[in-house]
């Protein structure tokens, strides 16, 4: 024993020396982080257009992502759980779920910054609190879905082991549960995180009730930059947002996906594992593996491992108990009319008119939103099944449109909005800007997954170009396209606050449409059509996917899946 | 002027393995197929005769080699022939009739495409189907849509890649039959089938000609001509005469009977088995009194010959068993093994384990590196370079699963390095 931990000491490598290299950044940024934290409160921060600000700008605005991925896993795990272990939580946080997910950012703004403020009135922690959970909001939902879906779709014989070996709740989770969601985990995180950037400027320099709010971060300088038409400093931003997502990818997801390799279930391991330096480094640094070793996990967990033995419960099968039904959803009943009660004595000063506007303009963001998705499809959907179909062109392709895909679009909208004024046009152009991804990445994914029998045989059979991809990859992709489609229509909806709403060159860009109207009423604190303007908003996006893509995607699985 | 329908000049297939090596699936194959014939590959898993088969329709290109189509050079698919696959290859989305109707040529006017649909249709009793969608029907119904597609686009050769493989025993049976009835019937513009098969019987039951393949590399140790009269007796003196002589020239060629000094100083592959499965064998033959033929012991075990004879030539290696002709036998040491408990089977298979040369080698490489590990890479390039015929990935694997049983050496699954154990050197 004594030689082992003598080897361990003596060796020292350019691991090592990379790990150290990285700690000291890291120690000199938390500095940083704290000293801005304990300061007092600056509303409006002073925004210096200066590229050597603008790396400490990045440090806070990377801080903020991180910080608000934590309490997006925090909330996850807790969310996804609740809906998917309790049959009653499920039917009122699901639902919900999907409801938050359709609201925009500048929907939760308004709350979140008066009572952030209210709780810290005298520091800056209050202000940098909102605008953590406001890009917290940006990121969050996909993934709770993910891990919620996962949760649910457990193999059963997994969670059998589990129960006869008497797991606690706690072992489960951390053994069978977690492991099981990491690849979906992993993959939402990353298009989660890029989710919170698209919105940076806006969680970073906004407009309350005519006041004006700036912390400092890259979003607020691209902000200061495209308002007032400085043209280096919006390259610049642009630079330091697109380095910023490469060292994180770099540095962050690429390591993660190489290491959740082996929560993947499949009985071979795939020929294709994802490598990463980094996870070299970590995994060869003497120095991590001696703090590695000490803290093993093992010796942590099984505090809790046997804290409740259980036996398999009574039941197993959840019995539909009538009574319980009856109360639950009374209860359920009358809440819903409480709240529908309490929104309309606040919004009941709201007259015709204004509803009339506030209606219209939803029809025409929704107009916009289509028209973008039906865009979207007519490029990505060829492209996206001509690079999955190719092992080799889709594995060269995928880390390029994963970094082009989270680059947020507002930050170069600039450009496009000065080539094409009429707004009420090119925020179509913006809108796609932010969305097409989505269909790409699944068109991708579908096309990728084509059994190799079938392309055989579609060879034999002297299949011409035109039938291919009318008679094999076209139907194929479908499902995927739908799911693709569902995604991206979403991220339209709520992409139409920054895309409808400007201020580029001193002068103030708006659309006919509800995005413009949404920011124009939490700039003028009119907060009770802000809170029209939403539901409207919320409830076009939940019932078009009730009566239109739901029943289209279950279609379109049923139909054109491949099943063995 | 007597030409091959079908011939093959010297085709070589070699496959790019992620070390930068290349591993040689076929070798200089020459072959002559002649007309109005049903030809059987015959060969174990891995042979190539699912590769040879797809040079032979076009969908794959040799690495090396030509293809001779009636006397014509071939370079890309071949449209006179037809392909019925493994796990069926049936649209999802399109039903019965739709997928049938893939397959005849583009061009014909609609009535005349339902004429020939339904004349298929009726061949080949898929009445009441049309209009059913694949999810809907069994795995035999699906066999025969492929074959219906297949056999639609009238094509001169019917090409079948191990046809009924993905089939329970008896929808096999069934379709085996209707296969060679409808070959009786001599179905127009029809000259040759060929089927790729892993099963002895079959290929005897169906075919006038037998291919049979030898693996590592792949290459053709025989062809049979079998002259059974039809209909086929599969219980019939002469029909087991013939599998038997089948079944010998396989195992000559895959378990030849060269003196033990000889392969003992020779550094070969260990072929691809698992601990549980030696074990397993050596209960087999335990219950068996000891010894076995390879057919017997195929059918007790339940898997296919190639895979057997694998373990059984493992074993052999090992010691505790020896394999004269087409026999498995225990061995004194064997049958020890077998007595032993866990700890003393551990001793004995380090003991065996360690006479195996390739074992040896790979042992005295972590032995005397710099810090008593090598890494899984460096292990797998070796083995690459020493045996570019074998698959280094699958050797690798056996031989660390065998060196750990052993108590021989340790795995990190996370460094991915085979090192010694602390009480080894």
């Amino acid at each position: 024993m004594a030689r082992a931990i003598e080897k361990k000491i003596l060796h020292f490598s350019i691991y090592d020396v990379i790990v150290l290299a990285f700690l000291a950044l890291l120690t000199y940024g938390i500095s940083l982080l704290a000293s801005r934290w304990t300061g007092t409160i600056v509303y409006q921060a002073k925004i210096s257009m200066s590229p050597i600000a603008l790396i400490g700008y990045t440090f806070f605005s990377m801080s903020r992502g991180f910080i608000a991925y934590g309490l997006s896993l925090a909330f996850t795990f807790g969310y996804g759980y609740l809906a998917a272990k309790n049959r009653y939580a499920e039917r009122i946080l699901i639902p919900i779920l999907d409801i938050l997910q359709s609201i925009p950012v500048l929907g939760f703004l308004p709350g979140i910054v008066l009572g952030m403020i209210a709780l810290f009135p005298h520091s800056n922690i209050g202000l940098e609190f909102a605008s953590i959970i406001m890009i917290f909001t940006g990121q969050v939902w996909n993934i709770t879905f993910s891990f919620y879906q996962s949760l649910k779709s457990i193999p059963k014989d997994l969670i059998e082991a589990s129960k006869i070996y008497g797991f606690s709740k706690w072992k489960t989770f951390w053994n069978v549960e977690v492991p099981y969601s990491m690849p979906g985990l992993v993959w939402n995180s990353m298009m989660g995180m890029a989710g919170g950037w698209f919105f940076l400027i806006v969680c970073e320099a906004f407009t309350l009730e005519n006041k004006n709010f700036m912390l400092p971060g890259i979003g607020s300088y691209m902000a200061v930059a495209m308002s007032n038409g400085y043209v280096p400093g919006e390259f610049y931003g642009i630079i330091a947002m697109i380095l910023m997502i490469l060292a994180i990818d770099i540095f962050f997801w690429r390591p993660i996906v190489a290491w959740s390799n082996k929560f993947k279930m499949e009985e071979v391991a795939s020929e294709e594992e994802s490598t990463s330096f980094i996870l070299d480094v970590l995994k060869n640094s003497h120095i991590l593996k001696f703090f590695r070793d000490l803290t093993n996990l093992q010796k942590f967990q099984s505090k809790y491992s046997h804290k409740e033995v259980k036996h398999p419960s009574e039941n197993l099968y959840e019995s539909q108990n009538k009574a319980g039904n009856v109360i639950f959803y009374s209860i359920l009943g009358f809440v819903t009319a409480v709240i529908i009660w309490r929104f309309f004595t606040f919004v009941g000063n709201v007259n015709l008119s204004q509803l009339l506007l506030i209606l219209s303009d939803d029809g025409f963001t929704a107009f916009r939103v289509y028209l973008a998705v039906v865009i979207s499809i007519a490029w990505a959907l060829p492209v996206g099944i001509i690079i999955g179909k190719s092992l080799k062109l889709s594995k060269r392709m995928q880390p390029i449109v994963q970094v082009l895909a989270s680059f947020p679009a507002p930050m170069i909208y600039p450009w496009f909005a000065m080539l094409f004024p009429q707004i009420n046009w090119s925020s179509i152009l913006l809108m796609l800007l932010g969305t097409q991804w989505y269909v790409l990445f699944n068109v991708i994914a579908g096309a990728s997954t084509i059994p190799n029998q079938l392309k055989e045989a579609s060879m034999m059979l002297n299949f011409d170009k035109k039938q291919l991809w009318r008679d094999l990859y076209i139907p194929a992709v479908l499902p995927y396209l739908i799911t693709g489609a569902i995604t991206a229509a979403g991220g339209a909806w709520n992409a139409s606050i920054v895309a409808e709403y400007m201020t580029i060159n001193g002068k103030l860009l708006e659309a006919n449409g509800i995005g413009a109207l949404i920011n124009n009423f939490t700039n003028s604190g009119e907060l009770n059509l802000l809170a029209v303007s939403i539901v409207v908003m919320s409830i076009s996006v939940v019932i078009i996917n009730k009566l239109m893509w739901r029943p289209l995607q279950k279609w379109t699985t049923s139909k054109f899946n491949f099943e063995e | 002027m007597y030409t091959p329908i079908i011939e093959l000049k010297d085709v070589t297939m070699k496959f790019k393995m992620s070390a930068g090596n290349y591993l040689v699936g076929l070798d200089s194959i020459n072959l002559k197929i002649d007309e109005s014939k049903i030809v059987a590959i015959l060969g174990p898993s891995g042979a190539g005769k699912s590769t040879l088969l797809r040079i032979i329709t076009g969908l794959l290109k040799p690495t090396s080699g030509e293809i001779y189509y009636k006397d014509v050079l071939q370079t890309s698919v071949n449209d006179k022939m037809a392909m019925v696959f493994q796990n069926f290859a049936l649209f999802p989305w399109k039903t019965v009739s739709e997928n049938i109707a893939l397959g005849i040529k583009q061009g014909s006017a609609p009535d005349e495409k339902d004429k020939l649909i339904t004349a298929v249709i009726d061949m080949i009793g898929l009445e009441g189907f049309e209009d059913v969608y694949p999810k809907e029907i069994s795995g035999g119904m699906k066999q025969r849509v492929g074959l219906a597609r297949a056999l639609v686009s009238k094509p001169e050769i019917l090409c079948m890649d191990e046809p009924f493989s993905a089939l329970d025993a008896l929808t096999a049976e069934n379709l085996r039959e209707e296969i060679l009835d409808l070959w009786s019937k001599k179905v127009s513009g029809l000259s040759n089938i060929i089927i790729v098969t892993h099963n002895i019987n079959e290929a005897v039951y169906m075919s006038d000609e037998i291919i049979i393949l030898a693996s590592n590399p792949g290459s053709v140790k025989a062809t049979y001509h079998n002259t059974l009269p039809f209909p086929r007796d599969q219980k019939s003196s002469i029909f087991l005469k013939t599998v038997d002589i089948i079944y010998n020239i396989l195992t000559a060629n895959i378990m030849p009977d060269i003196p033990k000094t000889e392969t003992k100083e020779k550094l070969a592959p260990i072929p691809h088995a698992s601990v549980s499965e030696i074990i397993g064998l050596l209960e087999v033959l335990d219950d068996n009194k000891g010894r076995l033929d390879l057919f017997d012991l195929a059918d007790e075990i339940k898997r296919d010959f190639g895979t057997t004879i694998s373990i059984a030539l493992v074993a052999e290696m090992l010691g505790f068993v020896e394999t004269p002709s087409h026999d498995v036998i225990f061995t004194q040491l064997g049958k020890k093994f077998l007595d032993a408990d866990v700890n003393e089977r551990k001793i004995l298979f380090k003991e065996q384990i360690m006479k195996i040369p390739l074992i040896k080698v790979i042992f005295d490489m972590i032995v005397k590196s710099e810090n008593g590990s090598i890494t899984r890479e460096e292990c797998e390039q070796f083995l690459a370079e020493k045996f570019p015929n074998e698959n280094s990935e699958e050797l690798l694997e056996t031989v660390v699963n065998l060196a750990l049983y052993a108590e021989l050496i340790d795995y990190d699954s996370r460094d991915e390095e085979l090192s010694l154990i602390s009480g080894n050197i």
